[in-house]
């Protein structure tokens, strides 16, 4: 399925490219189509770039006089900014609790990046939850202090606790190896390198860490695989980091922890969404995509519905064949005890079926476009579909 | 010596912000308390640095928005801000009702052609009482608030915009929910 029409994903685009600055302001030559603006609202938010596409429509209606229909983006960024502000109000809440106990916790994903990438500008980036890093030894004391705020335990395995709306989940590594155990052969986060090369939000304040941009960078990018990309708004979050980046540093980061495809696919879907460039020396290092992964990353750029299929892609990274069968046969039928904490209400047998139903289903989708092969996927404009002649 | 309580200083600490073309978000991080800054209001609170003072704050509003701003409208704002503890201890500079402050506008003439800071406080974390932060708009010469469509959530005087149509704040608040 299609998540989005080509009107409205190049307005999507053009903003995005706009707030990054790859793009001069490209928004208003959109404008010109005609746009169904309740499918806009719509996609923007399933994309994550409600806020941001607010803020360049309210921008422009100022600057060029329009009258654009902004209320639905303006409630979407209002209400994305109650909500986040909600939860960092929480999070300093709990500052004082974890500076007596001399407990560091790391901002994971959209709680660093909205106080840095996005400049605290709460209104702009979604967060469903808060994710934090905190040491497995450290976790007890964490989730006292969480309780001891009001929260509750969300799952059985207390690591996901709720208060209200607002919901904190808590990891002890980067990849949620504790689910699938298998995806740590894929990604081999080294968590002493972790927890050294981070660096306090504050300076001068250690409570609040946040990571090193490379290894910010790869997290991210292993996280938008595991969701298939499913989200535009991960491709901003991965071009903002990219800014930071010593690229030499991240690729050397990248082979240490087993995840140069995941960056291989970060890099393309930047490049050909966001018009974002990277180091010519980049695409060399980086590995070829095989056909499947070019389909994959062919079905992303046209923003296809397309998950699970990230999650099986993870097995391109797994350096044995035993390995990615044990990893694919692991996310096939995930083990009881996790079904119990993802899905508690679904029965084993319904997920395991509904499982093979997503995978076969997959399949008949790639066999299909492969017995067409050559014909490209609809792309949406200004996106290029090929790496820069260099890569030779 | 210069009067600190002439100069309104804002909050830098335990606030987040965000800035749009007409107004400014402030998330009050102590109090969980988000607050919605039309462009009068905003514009001074941007500059409450703890050293301008407040003639020329209105000197500030008179260039930005072409506005014909006087100390006693920074006053307004600045009480405002304060009420909202968006202000530094101390900074409050006056105190002022809405419906003072508009009849002495009325009295000097300006009470249509003044923009009037805004401050709206919207409690959390309930999101959705967050989604709309009424702001007032253009009297119509009807009293009607402008422009008013669905979705739209203006309001002038005792009238407010619902579902396209200009209602008594009461009933908008029971039709739309805000």
């Amino acid at each position: 399925m299609r998540l989005l029409a080509a009107r409205e994903l190049d307005l999507l685009l053009a903003s995005a490219r706009t707030f990054l600055g790859t793009r001069e302001n490209e928004i208003s030559s959109f404008l010109r189509n005609e746009i169904d603006w309740s499918r806009l609202d719509e996609a923007a938010s399933r994309e994550g770039m409600s806020g941001i596409l607010a803020l360049q429509l309210e921008g422009l209606a100022r600057s060029r006089r329009l009258l654009l229909p902004l209320e639905p983006f303006s409630r979407a960024l209002r209400a994305t900014f109650v909500s986040n502000g909600s939860l960092f109000a929480e999070l300093l809440g709990l500052r004082g609790a974890f500076q007596k106990d001399g407990i560091r916790v790391v901002l994971l994903k959209g709680s660093a990046l909205t106080t840095t990438a996005y400049g605290g500008q709460l209104g702009l980036r979604p967060l469903s939850d808060l994710d934090l890093l905190v040491k497995e030894s450290e976790l007890p004391v964490v989730r006292r202090a969480l309780l001891e705020r009001g929260f509750h335990q969300a799952t059985s395995s207390g690591t996901l606790l709720s208060k209200g709306g607002l919901l904190f989940d808590l990891h002890t590594d980067l990849v949620n190896a504790s689910r699938i155990r298998r995806r740590a052969l894929a990604f081999r986060f080294d968590p002493a390198a972790i927890w050294t090369k981070a660096v306090a939000l504050d300076p001068g304040e250690p409570t609040f860490l946040i990571l090193s941009p490379a290894h910010q960078f790869l997290h991210l990018a292993v996280h938008a695989l595991k969701h298939s990309f499913s989200r535009l708004i991960w491709f901003l979050d991965l071009a903002l980091v990219a800014r930071q980046l010593d690229w030499e540093e991240l690729l050397l980061q990248a082979e240490n922890t087993g995840t140069m495809r995941p960056v291989a696919y970060a890099v393309d879907g930047m490049t050909r969404l966001l018009g974002v460039r990277v180091p010519p020396g980049v695409w060399v290092s980086l590995p070829r995509l095989n056909s499947i992964e070019k389909r994959f990353m062919d079905l992303v750029g046209a923003r296809r519905s397309i998950e699970p299929a990230g999650e099986l892609l993870v097995a391109f990274s797994i350096p044995s064949l035993m390995g990615r069968l044990g990893y694919l046969f692991e996310f096939t039928f995930p083990r009881r005890k996790v079904l119990m904490e993802v899905f508690p209400k679904s029965s084993a047998v319904w997920f395991y079926l509904h499982r093979v139903g997503q995978i076969l289903g997959l399949a008949v989708t790639y066999l299909k476009n492969a017995a067409r092969w050559g014909s490209p996927v609809d792309m949406p404009k200004a996106a290029s579909t090929s790496r820069p002649a260099v890569e030779t | 010596m210069s009067n600190p309580r002439n100069k309104p200083k804002r909050r830098k600490q335990g606030v987040a912000v965000q800035t749009l073309a007409d107004e400014v978000l402030v998330y009050d991080l102590e109090r969980h308390r988000a607050h919605c800054l039309n462009q009068v209001a905003a514009i001074v609170w941007r500059h409450s640095d703890g050293k301008t003072t407040v003639s020329q704050l209105a000197r500030v509003l008179r260039e930005e928005l072409e506005v014909p701003a006087d100390t006693e409208l920074v006053r307004y704002a600045v009480d405002r801000l304060a009420k909202a503890h968006l202000l530094q201890d101390g900074s409050r500079v006056g105190r002022y009702s809405r419906r003072e402050f508009i009849a002495r506008l009325k009295k000097l003439g300006l009470a249509a052609s003044v923009a009037l800071p805004v401050v709206t406080s919207i409690v959390s974390p309930t999101p959705a009482h967050a989604l709309s932060c009424v702001q007032e708009s253009q009297c119509g010469a009807a009293g009607n608030c402008v422009p008013c469509y669905v979705g739209a959530t203006n309001q002038c005087g005792t009238l407010r915009c619902c579902n396209g149509d200009c209602l008594p704040i009461s009933a908008a608040q029971n039709a739309c929910g805000c």
